[in-house]
């Protein structure tokens, strides 16, 4: 069979050295933070982008976020190598959120292509989402930042939250309202914006798991030049969605292995045993929600597979990427739920370190992030409800009933 | 890396879903709930011609597959089956004829096989009590030498299709090794009890043993690789319930959203409220994911991988509860009307229910999908 489903990485065997040779480069050069999401402070953000800008300039290839394009010739096989390398030592490939790059990459003007494809490629720029705002989450069309033309910028003013690495970003994707006067869809433009511009105010804000990834950020007044804008005036709606989406396919594990899988870990942890001698394992039930987590997450990477050959096929529909959304998010939730379970009375304490799975602290620490995963790119009450309408053709919420339905 | 399905497959599917709408559709099953068989000769004999009874035999034998994976063909067969519910002993008929193929003499292809191809007769599977087949203490067959020939006494529950049946394939350990025998229906002392099964499409028998005395003729197959031959006949049984599981998936599926969208209360669709619409989109989303997973199980079986028990395992335990959770759903998502006889919804409930015992429980494939996991 040419399909591999397990994590155990397999490739031509005269491809050996060169994985010895990633491998090798890893363990010498790359940051241990042993984080299991991404770097947590600005300090492990910077080491992180400054390994990746060396280990690319170096030729090995990454694998690009979201499939923006690379600019150079890749063998697919290194490519795959070094993926799997990189996810079993744990290091993420890229840093923030580059989903504006990937904007650019499908809608910016050749003019963009080149000004900002080639940097980030090289890992010299992070990106931040700048969408969300305190009023406007799931429900993104509300949004109300404006960029109001004066003849020479557009000039900006409101304020986004939820922005991640907002605080250590150059750029930024911006979606701000241009136009009042239309249905709210239409008013709606994107921008690339410069995060060191002035006027740009960045609030951190701290996270149930003492983090401070995501940000508010404030625009007074921020002048913003037109040759910034991605697309036309009022394109911003069509390309926020379709960027959604990709973000939506990442976190759903649909483009990238996720970065750990909390299965392995949690057989692991079924077996280790007690001061008395017995294990977590020898206990039916334990054994029984183990396995169904398993088989769910094992059901989850062939979908994942035949997405891939979907969007290989050009055969995506409008709700496969919310489907793989949802159910791997829900997933990863309960896992580690149960994960921490098994620690029993541990669990009244923060116990271990945050970043080792031997203590139950990795466990809550990871449940608790996973919070965010349910909520981000769209609740997934929002998901279901795309898979309904978009997905299914259920009628919108407000529908009053067709004429000659049927009923009580 | 590429897990679709071929454009042959594609066509399959089609040719295979023209032939039920024209012959068998839904509404034809519905008529047969409690006849005493849940099919016809005739059709059968159509449908075999077709080549649906040897999609795993060779053409020198008389069969042939659709497409270089055997399998994957059969899988796309039976989805479609399980979709509207059709009681052909399609999966039964390729396991036996498939090895009948492989092992028979040349007088057992010539009495037995060459019919069962043509579906002039069907054939029942008596299936070893071995983990995972399904078989519990219910099962008190046994079976020994008996002299130069053998002797065959106690009770083979759970067998699918038993009565009609010309002859069955009998799976048995003698004396600790495996063996599998040809026995036809009519030899004395076998008698076929009809029970009143669960699901209402289906007909499972116990077959009787009382002191069933054959000659050393009525073996198929005693080599050393029987005991794998039968693991792998299992392997190919259980991904195929799980396909019948996913077309009856994607038929509720259907079925509650077409309701959805025409059903009116509280001056609504009941399709635009919330409620409905999440789980409608969580029977779509375990669809997709159960699709997904039942397809890679059966062609892990195909190529014979390395993790085909875990996949099988997992497909198994993971489809068959999604689908019992979604017949619920189904059901409810009909209100008072899902509750009544005459709706189909209640044959999809049972059929799944049926479907989630029908070689080895998800209790059972989970305590593997454990097992393996731990073994890396």
């Amino acid at each position: 069979m040419d399909v591999d489903l397990d994590s155990e990485p397999t490739s031509p065997e005269e491809y050996e050295p060169y994985r010895a040779t990633v491998r090798a480069y890893i363990t010498e050069k790359a940051p241990h933070h042993g984080g299991n999401r991404g770097p947590d402070t600005p300090e492990q953000l910077l080491a992180l982008v400054g390994f990746l800008r060396e280990f690319r300039a170096a030729g090995y290839p990454l694998t690009t976020p979201y499939g923006i394009p690379d600019d150079r010739p890749v063998d697919p096989i290194e490519k795959q190598i070094v993926a799997d390398e990189l996810a079993a030592a744990g290091i993420p490939v890229f840093a923030g959120n580059p989903v504006g790059v990937w904007a650019i990459s499908t809608f910016g003007s050749d003019e963009q292509k080149q000004r900002y494809l080639p940097h980030f490629l090289a890992m010299e720029q992070v990106w931040t989402q700048l969408f969300s705002e305190p009023d406007a989450g799931s429900d993104l069309a509300s949004l109300r930042t404006t960029a109001v033309f004066d003849g020479d910028d557009y000039v900006i003013n409101g304020s986004k939250i939820w922005s991640s690495y907002a605080h250590l970003a150059q750029y930024g994707l911006l979606l701000a309202r241009t136009d009042s006067s239309v249905s709210k869809h239409n008013g709606i433009s994107a921008f690339i914006l410069d995060m060191s511009l002035p006027g740009i105010t960045i609030a951190p804000l701290k996270q149930m798991t003492r983090d401070e990834e995501f940000n508010q950020v404030f625009f007074d007044n921020v002048r913003v030049k037109p040759a910034e804008r991605i697309g036309e005036e009022g394109d911003g709606w069509p390309i926020a969605r379709a960027s959604v989406n990709a973000e939506r396919l990442s976190v759903g594990g649909v483009s990238r292995r996720p970065a750990m899988s909390p299965l392995p870990p949690l057989i692991e942890l079924a077996h280790r045993k007690h001061k008395d001698g017995t294990a977590p394992a020898d206990d039916a039930s334990v054994r029984q929600d183990i396995a169904r987590l398993h088989a769910r997450a094992h059901a989850l990477k062939c979908l994942r597979f035949v997405l891939m050959t979907r969007q290989a096929r050009d055969r995506m529909g409008p709700a496969d990427a919310s489907v793989a959304k949802v159910m791997s998010t829900d997933l990863r939730l309960e896992a580690f739920a149960f994960g921490a379970s098994l620690f029993g009375s541990q669990g009244l304490y923060e116990d271990g370190v945050v970043t080792d799975r031997a203590g139950v602290h990795w466990w809550q620490d990871n449940f608790l992030f996973s919070r965010a995963l349910i909520i981000g790119g769209g609740t997934n009450e929002i998901q279901r409800n795309l898979i309904a309408e978009r997905g299914l053709g259920l009628p919108r919420d407000n529908s009053a009933a067709p004429a000659g339905g049927r009923g009580a | 890396m590429d897990l679709g399905f071929s454009e042959d497959q594609d066509e399959l599917r089609q040719s295979v879903r023209r032939f039920i709408d024209q012959q068998f559709p839904r509404a034809s099953v519905r008529t047969r709930l409690e006849a005493p068989e849940s099919f016809d000769a005739a059709t059968w004999q159509r449908a075999a011609q077709l080549g649906w009874s040897g999609l795993l035999v060779a053409e020198e034998h008389g069969g042939g597959s659709v497409t270089s994976q055997p399998l994957i063909d059969l899988y796309v067969l039976v989805e479609e089956l399980g979709r509207s519910l059709q009681p052909w002993p399609v999966v039964s008929t390729n396991i036996i004829a498939a090895a009948l193929a492989d092992a028979g003499s040349d007088e057992q292809r010539k009495t037995f096989l060459a019919p069962l191809l043509a579906g002039e007769v069907t054939a029942a599977w008596c299936v070893a009590n071995t983990p995972l087949s399904g078989a519990d203490d219910r099962d008190t067959f046994d079976a020994a030498r008996n002299g130069d020939g053998y002797r065959l006494t106690g009770i083979k529950p759970y067998v699918l299709d038993g009565q009609g049946s010309e002859f069955l394939l009998v799976d048995a350990v003698v004396a600790g090794s495996a063996t599998r025998f040809i026995v036809p229906t009519a030899t004395s002392g076998v008698t076929v009890v009809r029970r009143q099964a669960f699901d209402l499409t289906r007909r499972i028998d116990e077959v009787h043993f009382a002191d069933v005395v054959l000659s050393a003729d009525a073996v198929l197959d005693d080599g050393p690789e029987v005991a794998a031959k039968l693991e792998q006949d299992l392997r190919i049984a259980t991904a195929m319930v799980v396909a019948d599981s996913v077309g009856g998936q994607e038929a509720i599926t259907e079925m509650a959203i077409e309701y959805a969208k025409i059903r009116v209360a509280f001056g609504r669709l009941i399709g635009s409220f919330q409620s409905m619409k999440h789980k409608l989109a969580n029977m779509h989303s375990q669809l997709e994911a159960s699709r997904a997973t039942a397809y890679y199980a059966a062609l892990a079986v195909n190529d014979r991988s390395d993790d085909a028990d875990y996949a099988v395992s997992a497909a198994k335990s993971y489809v068959n509860d999604a689908y019992v959770a979604m017949a619920n759903d189904n059901v409810q998502a009909h209100g008072g009307t899902g509750f009544t006889w005459e709706h189909d919804a209640h044959l999809y409930l049972r059929r799944a229910m049926t479907n989630q015992l029908l070689f080895g429980d998800s209790r059972d494939h989970r305590e593997r999908v454990f097992a393996l996991a731990t073994d890396g």
